[in-house]
Parts: structure tokens; sequence; C-alpha cells
């Protein structure tokens, strides 16, 4: 008796082990960016660590905020994730659900090409794809940077899509089916909801998809009035000075619509939701 | 529950909506941008003149708040000037810059005007992407007041001037001075013995200190290659018949002695990695005492680092007494091949290099002016840039330049010659097959552009 | 018994193949991807088999085999390629592990689970760029913060060089890798968790069955197509990255820690070879097909799923 119920805690004591180590493993470069954008520039350069900054400053953030282009960036950020990572998700979730309760001819072929696609350096793509976008008018222009973003992440939110599709017992749609619904209403009413927690996964994968994406950026775009985050913290690295502390600045607050996004996404990977429709 | 559904699927489908609605407004605000941003430029200029409007732009490869802001400047100066010449100022940075060009050749989308560095211009005159300037060169009036450096630069493929300097890229060497003072040694490097013998003395280990902030990454070699032809007292990398110098004895044995400061621990572990923008890095933290940089340095070092605790000490001399230079420039202007409005692209770099803006340039980066007359300006006499002046003062300078009509020279400094080293100084690779190696890679470049290009 | 219904899944697809529907629902996916997409690709695998030199733009012919040719012959191939295989194995290896660990702990409600998971999913926005700076800038043994810890710990005496040492340049690199992919695997994975109905545990747990046994009898069976799918994508997704590497180390000392595409990437820009390149591109296409379809038939994906 005692030893199995040792045993059944110790998963316990595993679980809080595990979720204290990530927590470090995870805030340490954190702590290290945010410590470090709260340096004087002096301090950074000084041959001397230190943990907690002797001179304690906002500077970096109020620079970068009224020094650089880092508000409309933010806004080009904003706009481009948000638009690409949106399609993105429609399109995975039509095309998802097609490649897992359809058999048809050619699957494996698309599969494979969906594959494909990510299998090749980017470098290799960039100087047609580049005369492209050049031929079509869309360079400088944040739609050259939506419409890429869309395309590479595509495949890969897709094909996850699919994999979360498997997992819904056809039985649930064909009682639906026979209940009275269309194949519309029960994707809708029936699949959909029960898909939220992978829908949420797929969208959050294409945000953070677009949202870090720094080499497609810097090529497609020359002008100040388009350019995005990474580019703008890509700025801070000059040819021989690093700007430390505004980088990491900049980097602590392009985190900020992240974090709000993981805030605002995550009640619906709640497992309430998904029991309920089961049983409902 | 099955309200809570419906509302999920409301979402859902409102999403749906904004998605696909969402592509065409997202293009046009990027457009509105692009268009305000470019009018901005244009108020005050189009209205009464009666020439055609033109529209340049202009790519910048070194943005900073500061470059930046006075490049901006400098072009809505030239635009009052030119009231029908609009330039849009557009830039990329720096180490992704070679990437961009070569994209934008091939794409037939370079900008008018272009700055580019002495390494990649050669490549991009031999694809054709940027523009032969000899021709405007040889009207330009200003062409007879030229420094003699600038004359001798590295801005011409195939006896064709391809771009016009920006500055005078010349080395010097960074020395923190509070470190010589702690050690009771004066700041002073006359010879390159004396470089070897300080690179010894400031590395101290035990307090993570080493002598020289040593270039192991990309066009390290450029260094050790300096070394090298004031050794062997040479201003060629090549022998007349197009072999490589370091083929000669003396010169293997200089190759060894110049990376010996990394084998033999004058120089931090890392920098076998280090570019341009580490060693900088390196110096300004405190891990090297002793830096080999261009002026461009210099205002980034006074940014970060105490004032008093560093200057700047002109390059070595060699043994025979000569200093021999080598020098480049980091973003001389270029004109795109495919440009509309080539006369007016080619007023804009005529602006950009007369005798003012050069000045004025040059005071605001630490750089030296391309003009002999602006060399006289009181700002080159004093301070850290002082050092680079005099050098260009001695008359014992010999022009030496690495052979950057070579199309394979990015490649050779930028990949070959680093995996190279690399592997000498891990210990992979002996020294005569490394120093083999560079020789027949040269080699066969060199003899093959002569072959192509006989004199 | 834990038992899922993927012998169903098949039944239903089959009724349901004469409509045009599957075709049309995949149809906006194919057309975007075949619009931006086949060109550049179409192009990149043809300049595999011609001289295209940017820098020689009087001088592009048919190559046939050249380029190939030449590959084979570089000296540094088989070191790019054993690379790439530590790279792949060890990267996904670590992550997929500890995001299933993670995604377990996480899969039960605590307080203060909301902030948790905010905070343990951020890495996944960082910029590569931006986490290649810092972990460089960390791993530096003078003034790097891992350092500064090992020091004071009196693990090691003096700050190791560790992005300077050939053949242990690559693990700094992996490490950041894994930093930033955990979450990656993180989410997937106690998405997947989510959806696993209730009521199978508490079937289970009536039969007697403790917390080991529900892992690895329902938790496991029950996810094993997100499972093999998150594992292949991101195979193929961290064999193609090359910026951590091209930020760390730029694949040195010696091409120590070059892996397939930070090499493509050093070479072309310097050679404007892009006829090389494109070779080594395809190259890499075989083999992460040759992969996929391996790791298909020895996963039983067809079984266990039905693409």
């Amino acid at each position: 008796m005692m030893t199995k119920r040792l045993l059944d805690r110790l998963p316990e004591v595993f679980r809080a082990a595990a979720l204290l180590l990530f927590l470090l493993f995870t805030v340490v470069p954190f702590y290290w960016m945010f410590v470090t954008s709260i340096k004087t520039r002096q301090e950074i350069y000084s041959s001397e660590l230190t943990l907690w900054p002797k001179q304690f400053t906002w500077a970096n953030y109020v620079d970068t905020l009224h020094n650089t282009q880092f508000p409309l960036y933010f806004a080009n950020s904003v706009l481009v994730t948000v638009v690409s990572s949106l399609i993105v998700l429609v399109i995975s979730v039509m095309g998802g659900y097609s490649m897992s309760r359809y058999r048809f001819r050619g699957k494996k072929a698309v599969l494979l090409v969906f594959l494909g696609t990510q299998m090749i350096p980017t470098i290799i793509i960039l100087v047609p794809l580049f005369i492209l976008f050049s031929k079509m008018n869309m360079l400088d222009h944040l739609s050259s940077l939506i419409v890429t973003y869309t395309v590479m992440n595509i495949p890969f939110c897709l094909i996850t899509m699919s994999s979360f599709f498997q997992r819904i017992p056809v039985a649930l749609e064909e009682a639906a089916f026979i209940d009275g619904c269309n194949k519309w209403q029960t994707m809708l009413l029936i699949v959909l909801p029960l898909m939220l927690p992978a829908i949420v996964a797929t969208f959050v994968f294409a945000f953070t998809g677009a949202w870090n994406e720094l080499f497609f950026g810097i090529m497609f775009i020359n002008g100040e009035a388009a350019k995005t985050i990474p580019i703008g913290l890509n700025n801070f690295v000059q040819k021989f000075d690093i700007n430390w502390g505004q980088m990491s600045a900049g980097g602590i607050m392009s985190l900020i619509p992240v974090m709000i996004m993981f805030a605002a996404v995550q009640k619906y990977i709640v497992s309430g939701l998904t029991q309920g429709a089961v049983k409902g | 529950m099955q309200r809570k559904m419906f509302i999920v699927l409301v979402c859902a489908a409102l999403a749906l909506m904004m998605a696909l609605a969402g592509c065409s407004p997202a293009g046009q605000s990027g457009q509105s941008q692009n268009g305000s941003s470019g009018s901005q430029t244009t108020q005050g200029g189009n209205g009464g003149t009666p020439a055609k409007p033109v529209k340049l732009t202009y790519l910048d490869p070194l943005p900073s708040p500061e470059r930046t802001a006075l490049m901006q400047d400098l072009l809505k100066r030239f635009h009052d000037q030119n009231p029908n010449i609009e330039v849009e100022y557009q830039s990329v940075p720096w180490d992704q810059a070679s990437k961009k060009w070569l994209a934008m050749g091939a794409s037939g989308t370079l900008p008018d005007v272009v700055s580019i560095d002495d390494t990649s211009m050669t490549g991009l005159a031999a694809a054709g992407y940027i523009e032969n300037l000899q021709p405007y060169y040889d009207k330009w009036s200003q062409t007879g007041n030229l420094t003699e450096a600038s004359k001798l630069s590295r801005n011409k493929y195939k006896g064709n001037v391809y771009a016009i300097p920006d500055g005078f890229g010349l080395q010097g060497l960074f020395v923190r001075t509070d470190w010589f003072k702690e050690l009771n040694l004066e700041p002073k490097i006359e010879t390159w013995d004396d470089y070897f013998d300080l690179a010894k003395k400031l590395t101290d280990p035990a307090k993570g200190r080493y002598g020289i902030s040593f270039r192991g990454g990309a066009n390290g070699i450029l260094r050790a290659m300096e070394y090298v032809v004031n050794a062997v007292h040479t201003d060629s990398w090549f022998e007349k018949d197009g072999k490589s110098i370091l083929y000669r004895p003396e010169a293997a044995a200089a190759f060894k002695k110049f990376y010996s400061v990394y084998l033999d621990g004058y120089a931090p572990k890392e920098s076998i990695n280090w570019g341009f923008n580490e060693m900088v890095q390196g110096f300004m933290n405190g891990q090297a005492g002793i830096l080999n940089q261009t002026p461009e340095v210099i205002v980034t070092a006074d940014k970060n680092m105490k004032p008093g605790t560093w200057t700047v000490l002109p390059m070595p001399k060699a043994s025979d007494g000569k200093r021999y230079m080598t020098w480049g420039y980091t973003a001389g202007y270029a004109m795109s091949a495919k440009s509309q409005n080539k006369a007016e692209a080619w007023k804009l770099i005529e602006f950009l290099s007369s005798p003012e803006i050069n000045l004025e340039y040059c005071k605001k980066f630490s750089a030296i002016p391309i003009y002999k007359k602006n060399m006289d300006d009181p700002f080159f006499k004093q301070g850290p840039i002082a050092g680079y002046a005099a050098s260009l003062a001695d008359a014992n300078i010999v022009y030496s330049t690495p052979p950057s009509y070579l199309t394979e020279l990015p490649n050779f400094s930028g990949t070959y010659a680093v995996q190279e080293t690399q592997k000498y100084l891990t210990g992979a690779q002996s020294l005569d097959d490394t120093v083999k190696h560079l020789a027949d890679f040269l080699t066969q470049a060199q003899q093959k552009y002569m072959k192509e290009n006989p004199q | 018994m834990p038992t899922t219904s993927h012998a169903k899944t098949n039944a239903g697809g089959k009724r349901r193949s004469a409509a045009l529907e599957p075709y049309l629902l995949l149809a906006p996916a194919v057309l975007i991807l075949a619009a931006f997409f086949a060109y550049p690709l179409l192009k990149g695998i043809t300049l595999a088999f011609y001289h295209y030199v940017l820098f020689e733009p009087q001088n592009i012919y048919f190559a046939g085999l050249d380029n190939f040719k030449k590959i084979v012959a570089d000296p540094n191939l088989p070191l790019i390629l054993r690379n790439s295989v530590l790279w792949v194995a060890l990267t996904v290896g670590l992550q997929f592990l500890l995001g299933f660990v993670l995604a377990l702990a996480l899969n039960k409600t605590f307080r203060g689970k909301n902030l948790y998971q905010s905070v343990v999913f951020l890495p996944w926005a960082v910029s590569g760029f931006l986490i290649g700076m810092m972990f460089k800038w960390m791993f530096n043994a003078q003034n790097g913060l891992i350092n500064y810890w090992l020091v004071k710990a009196g693990i090691v005496a003096k700050g190791v060089p560790f992005l300077a040492l050939p053949h242990v340049s690559i693990f700094p690199v992996i490490v950041a890798m894994v930093w930033y992919g955990v979450p990656f695997f993180g989410i997937m994975i106690l998405a997947a968790l989510q959806s696993i109905p209730h009521d199978i545990y508490e079937s289970a747990e009536i039969d007697g069955a403790g917390s080991w046994t529900k892992l690895f009898k329902i938790t496991i069976p029950y996810i094993k197509p997100t499972l093999i799918v998150t594992v292949l994508l991101r195979v193929i997704w961290v064999f193609n990255s090359a910026d951590l590497i091209y930020i760390m180390t730029n694949g040195g000392p010696a091409n120590s820690s070059d892996n397939l595409p930070s090499y493509i990437l050093s070479q072309i820009f310097n050679t404007s070879d892009f006829g090389v390149a494109s070779a080594l591109g395809l190259l890499m296409l075989v083999l992460l097909t040759v992969y996929t379809v391996i790791f298909l038939y020895v996963t039983k994906y067809e079984d266990a799923g039905d693409i």
C-alpha cells in the first residue's frame, strides 16, 4: 500500500521539479536581456560583469521609442503577423480537414510537395523570389512579407492541423450528420470547437513564425516605412558598434504583444471545453 | 454548451472575414506609408521648376541613428539645390548588405545610387549590376583635387572607375593607454617587432587581458597579408608572373609569425571566429589591448569607452623604414547599371563627393577625406584621428593593395582563407599545407586574370 | 480498453471519397504555394545543373552534373554532413524530450498556471537573431554570464571559450536552439493532450491503472499522430535552419560547427556560384525526402493516421 502511494506521488514530485527547472532555464536569457536593457553603455562595455546594474537607467527604452522608428516597426509587425497568421489558419483548417478526412488521388504527392517546400534552403530561392516580387511590384511593401510568411507557414500548419483532425473521432461527425446537420454545419458546430486547442496552437505557430522572421524582411524591405521589428533590432548591430542596451530594450518590448497574445488565447486551451463538447 | 460553441463559431467566422478583407487594406496602407514618406521630401520642391521631376533612390548599408540622420539631411540639401530631383533614403544592415546587393542586382532593382565597399565592388561590376563611372569621372571637375591615395584606391575594375570612395579607410592601431600606464609602458609602436613584443607584454590571462584583438574570421587574412607585404617589402600580393608571394620562404615565415600571436596565447581564444564587429567589441570591453582598425571605429570607441583610456597610433614601419599601407573604403558611391536617370544619379554622387560635403561627412564619421585640401583641416591634426593623418603624411609610404580586381577575392578573404587559417590555428592542418593552399588559390585566380586581361 | 478509433476513420474517409470536396478544400493552400513557391523552387532546382555564377554573366551554360562532381570532391562535405546529423539529432531529440515533459507537467491545473505558461512559451516568440546574439554573449569566455557562474561555482578555474573550440562550438548553438524550440513541442503536445477525452482515463483508473501505465497505454498511443507529425516537421525545419549557427559561430572554427544550410550560406554570397549552391540544396532535398519516406514507413504512420 505504502509503496504504491509513493509511486503514485512520484510523478507529482517530478512535475514540480520539472516545472521549476524549466522556469529557470527559460528565464536566464530573459533576465540577461532585461538587465542589459537597464544598464548604461559604459557598464555594458566594462570588463566587469554585473548581475544587476550599478547605475540603473530607463534611457534605452526611452531612446528606442523616441529616437528610432520602433513604434512604426511595431505597427508593421503587428499588421503583417496578424494578417498572415489568420490567412494561414483558415487555409490550414480547410486543407488539414481535407487531408485527414478524405481519401483522394494524389494525397501523398500533396504531402510530399508540401514537405518538399521546406527542404530547400531559403538562400536558394531568394533570388528567384526576389525577381518574382519585383515583377509584381511588391518589393519594399508589407504585402511581400504577408505573402512570404503565409506561404512559409502553410505547409507546417496544414499538416499539423490534419494530424489534430485525425484524433477527432469520425463517429462524432457521423452522429451530427444523422441528426440532420449538413457537412458545413458539422464542421463549424461540432468539429471546430473540438479543435480549438489545436487551432490555437497552430495560430501561435504561424504568429511567432511571422513575428520573428528576419531574413526575408531585410531582403524585401528597403525603406523605413515598411520595416518590421526584427529588422529594427538588427539595425542596432552596426558595422562596429552593437547597441546592446537598446537592442535588449527593443527585444523586451517586442515580447509584450506576444505575451498578450499568449494570455488571450490560453483560455482556449482549457481542458473543460473539450471535455464538455465530447460528452455533450 | 451550445451557446458557447456558437460564440466561438461566430468569432471564427469573423476572423476569417477579417483575414480575407485584411489582405487589401494591408497592402494599401503599406503603399500610402511609402507614398507619404516620399512626399515629405517633395515638399517645397516640385512647385515652379520647369525641369522634369525625377525620383532617385539611395541605399545605405551602414544605417545608424547618427548616420541615417546625416544622410537624410544631405539628401534633403541635394533636393533643395535640385528641386526637380527627389531622393528616397533606403537602408540595409551591414552584415546583410552584400546579399541584398546581389539579390537586387540580379533582379534589376538596385537603387540608382548605392554605397558599396571595396571588396564587393568588383563582383558587382563584373556581374554588370553597377555602372562604369569612368566617363563621368574623366569629366568631373574635382578629379585633379583628389589625394594620391584616393586615385589609387580600390575602386577600379578592368581599369575603369566604378565607385567614388566616401573616405579613405587606412589602418591604424587602437591601443588601451590605461593598460600601458598600468604596466609603465610607453604607448608607442614604431616597428612590427614592437607590435609583437607588446602583444606579449600586454597579455595577462589571469586578468582576462590579451595583447591583440585578433581577427580569425571573415577578412582576417587581409591583416595577415598586410604584415606579410611589410615583412617582405613589396607592394603586391603577387610576383610578376602571377605567383603568390606566399611561396617565398620569408613570406611563409612572416605568415607564421603573424599567427603566432594567436597560437602563443596573446589573443583571446575566441578571436578565432572574430570578424570586424567582434574585434572592436573585444577591444572595447577590455579583452584586448591593441586593435588594428580603420578610422570609422573612432566614433564607436568614443561612444563606449571612457575618455583617456585609449588612442590611435600609426601603423608600424617595416624594417626598411617604409610603411606598406593597405587601404580601402566602406561606402563608396556607385550607380546602378539599370538606373533610369543616370545623369541625375551622377549629380547626386557628385554632390555627395564634393569637397564640402566630404569634409563634413569625414568629420562626422571620423574618416580620412578624399581631398588634399580637406586634410589641412585642424580636425585631422588632433585626437585619435591624428594617428592616421600622421601615417599619411609620411613620405615613406607605399600603397600596397589587396587584389580587389579579382572577383575571387571576396570568396578568398571571406570564406576560403577563413577555413584554411582556422584549420591551422586549431592544429588540424600544418603551416606548410595552409600556406600552400592559400598561395595556390591566389595564384590560380591571378594567373587566370592575367590571361584574360593581358597588359 | 484504451483503443483509438482510427480504423473507423478510414472507413469514414472511404464513404466520402467521390466528391470534389477534398480538392476544393486544399485548393487555396495549393494555389498560393504554386503561385509564389513553384517558380523559385523549380528555378533553384534547374540551376543545380547549370554553371551559374553571377559574377560571370557572359558565362552561363548547361553543365550537366559538373556541380555535383564539385560537391562530391569537396573535402569539407563529410564533416558538414556529420555535423548536420548531430545537429538535428541532438536538437530535435532534446526539444522533443523536454517539450514532452513540459507538456505533461502542464497538463494539470495549478495556481499561476496561466502566467507560468506565458513565460515558459515565450522563447518561441523571440527572434532568432536576438537569441543568437544573447547566447553568443552568454557563452563568451571573458564576460559571458554562463562562464561567470561556472567560475563562481568553482566548476572551472577560468572562462571556457566554448565557441572557439573545434567540435565543441556547435553545442552552445544547440543549447540556444533547444531553448528556442522546447515551447514548440510543449504547445503542440499540450494541445494534443488536452483533446484526450477524460472518460478514457477514468475508466482506466477504475481498472486500477497507475500513472505510468496511463502514460504508456493511453496518453502516448492517443497522441501518436501528433508526436509523429511534430517530430517529422521539426527534423526538416531544424535541418534547414542556419541562422543561429551563422550568428553564433559562423560555422567556425574551421567548419566544425557548420551544418549543410549554413555551409551553403557561407559559400553562396562570396562566390555568387548559385549553381553549386543549388546543387547542395538539391542534395539536401534528396536527403530529407529519403528521411521522410523512411520515417513515415518506420513509424507506421499509414496505420496511425491516414495521410
